[in-house]
């Protein structure tokens, strides 16, 4: 059984490191015998802790000890994000409040965000796991992380903050945007390592070169991205316009944040952290799992968070599978990079955009027509919305003044629900096309990157 | 002399302004004199017309938003 404090640095056999090494090439057998270890704990605890899984458990006449290997892990209900936000805030919680220590939230919704709380155990873990996302790449102490993911409710900052600290490197917890101020910090700290999103890795590629940065002149030698779907080509340019190797990393606040799954430095599907996720592929109509190498949509069972167990989580990312030996070493399966979604999720710099959620706003405003058009298009690598609003005769008025001020208000409106900028435009009458039935009206221009 | 101008909201697209124009003219209304105020991507434009009623009423069927 692992236990906390096996850490010790080893190398891989890709060049990088492995934080955990007894867990991280756990032979699969033993892999396997562990993981139902833990899923009945978390069946149990759910059951107990959690009236929620009580009642689905017993709706779906379950018992934690009828389960005893990988094939009756179908039998378990499934849970949405729709669950987790019908029992915010603190209703999926499967510990008392005053064990709790942290509690990160999902980006931001119209109706309730989804909460994720953490005791210190389960903060400890997550470092953990995130310390093996950073080793991976050959991050060790000493080096220097210039952190510019969001920190905040959002779990990408904290996360790989914690997880670097627990590694025992140098964290600058910059945060996102300014970016001059970003290069500055980059250049004169001497940072060896980086994360954010890939976007945002690709924009402060093009402002490095834009002010006659080198690659030679920043010392980064890898990045750790995820977030957003990323290419392999937006992988090459990242990596030719910074002089790193740019690693894929994943993870979602529904299972703690980043540290789900990361990529070595083979670049060739993402390493899940199994012996704290139950992963598995289904597909999302029938709901039945499917064969390996197959793409469906990702599910995942925690089996080691003490405040939060989920049972078969929907991620409602759709990807594949692989089991085949990675040339690294480490003994977990692999997922590709998600290739999709099985619903409307837009994700825009990094934040969880539901459309619903721009029609809610617009549906709240008496002036707006029910003709609008959401349009997603990217400049240089940052992504931009666009609401194509109608101005009907309500809006309309004698002046420029009375325009642009509705313009603001909705756009001060659609910022305070989703905390996120975008730009309104006006349109004629008609200029919007009417689409039969209430079908979702989402243009995306983006090329994937 | 009492004159009421058209307030017209445009979009900025190539020709726009004179689809408009066409409007009146084949409908044999004068535009007596306009002038335009103007945004990135959109603009008002007022219309003193000989016969503003029935410019207003056919901009409407064109469901150009006319004030």
């Amino acid at each position: 059984v692992i236990s906390a404090g096996d850490e010790h640095l080893v190398p891989d056999r890709a060049g990088g490191l492995l934080w955990q090494p007894a867990a991280e090439m756990l032979p699969t057998q033993e892999l396997g015998a562990l993981q139902m270890e833990r899923l009945r704990a978390v069946l149990e605890s759910a059951r107990d802790n959690v009236p929620f899984y009580r009642k689905k458990l017993e709706e779906a006449g379950v018992s934690p000890a009828d389960i005893t290997c990988h094939g009756d892990v179908v039998h378990l209900p499934f849970t949405t994000k729709t669950d987790l936000r019908d029992h915010y805030p603190f209703g999926m919680f499967a510990r008392p409040r005053d064990q709790i220590v942290r509690v990160h939230a999902s980006s931001g919704t119209s109706s309730n965000p989804t909460t994720v709380g953490y005791t210190r155990q389960d903060i400890d873990t997550w470092g953990d796991l995130v310390a093996r996302t950073l080793a991976a790449g050959g991050v060790k102490p000493g080096d220097l992380l210039h952190n510019a993911y969001g920190y905040g409710l959002f779990t990408g900052g904290l996360g790989l903050h914690f997880g670097a600290e627990r590694l025992g490197c140098t964290v600058v917890p910059i945060s996102g945007g300014n970016t001059e101020r970003q290069l500055k910090i980059m250049r004169d700290f001497g940072a060896t390592a980086l994360s954010c999103t890939p976007s945002y890795a690709m924009h402060l590629a093009d402002a490095a070169r834009d002010r006659g940065l080198r690659p030679a002149d920043l010392p980064i030698r890898v990045g750790f991205h995820g977030a957003e779907p990323w290419s392999n080509e937006l992988r090459r340019q990242i990596e030719a316009g910074l002089g790193i190797d740019a690693l894929d990393i994943y993870g979602l606040s529904e299972m703690g944040g980043p540290g789900v799954a990361f990529e070595c430095l083979c670049k060739s599907g993402m390493h899940i952290n199994e012996d704290h996720y139950l992963a598995e592929i289904i597909d999302p109509d029938t709901l039945r799992p499917l064969p390996e190498g197959e793409v469906g949509e990702l599910v995942f069972t925690t089996l080691s968070r003490e405040a939060q167990p989920l049972i078969r989580y929907r991620t409602r990312d759709l990807c594949s599978f692989t089991s085949e030996p990675c040339p690294c070493g480490r003994t977990s399966a692999r997922m590709s990079k998600p290739i999709g979604r099985s619903d409307d999720m837009l994700v825009i710099r990094g934040v969880n955009v539901f459309p619903s959620q721009i029609e809610e706003v617009l549906m709240s405003i008496p002036e707006i027509e029910p003709h609008y058009e959401i349009v997603v298009d990217r400049k240089g690598y940052l992504d931009l919305i666009e609401v194509w609003v109608e101005v009907s005769e309500d809006v309309f008025a004698e002046t420029m003044g009375d325009l642009e001020r509705f313009q603001r208000k909705v756009q001060g409106q659609i910022y305070n629900v989703l905390n996120i900028q975008v730009a309104v435009k006006l349109k004629e009458a008609k200029a919007i096309q009417r689409s039969e039935g209430k079908a979702v009206r989402v243009v995306d221009r983006r090329q994937a990157l | 002399v009492k004159v009421t101008p058209l307030t017209v909201f445009l979009e900025h697209r190539r020709g726009r302004l004179a689809e408009v124009a066409d409007l009146h003219r084949n409908a044999g209304i004068n535009i007596r004199g306009f002038s335009t105020t103007e945004a990135a991507e959109y603009g008002i434009v007022r219309l003193i017309v000989t016969d503003p009623e029935e410019a207003r009423r056919l901009l409407r069927d064109e469901e150009v938003r006319a004030l």
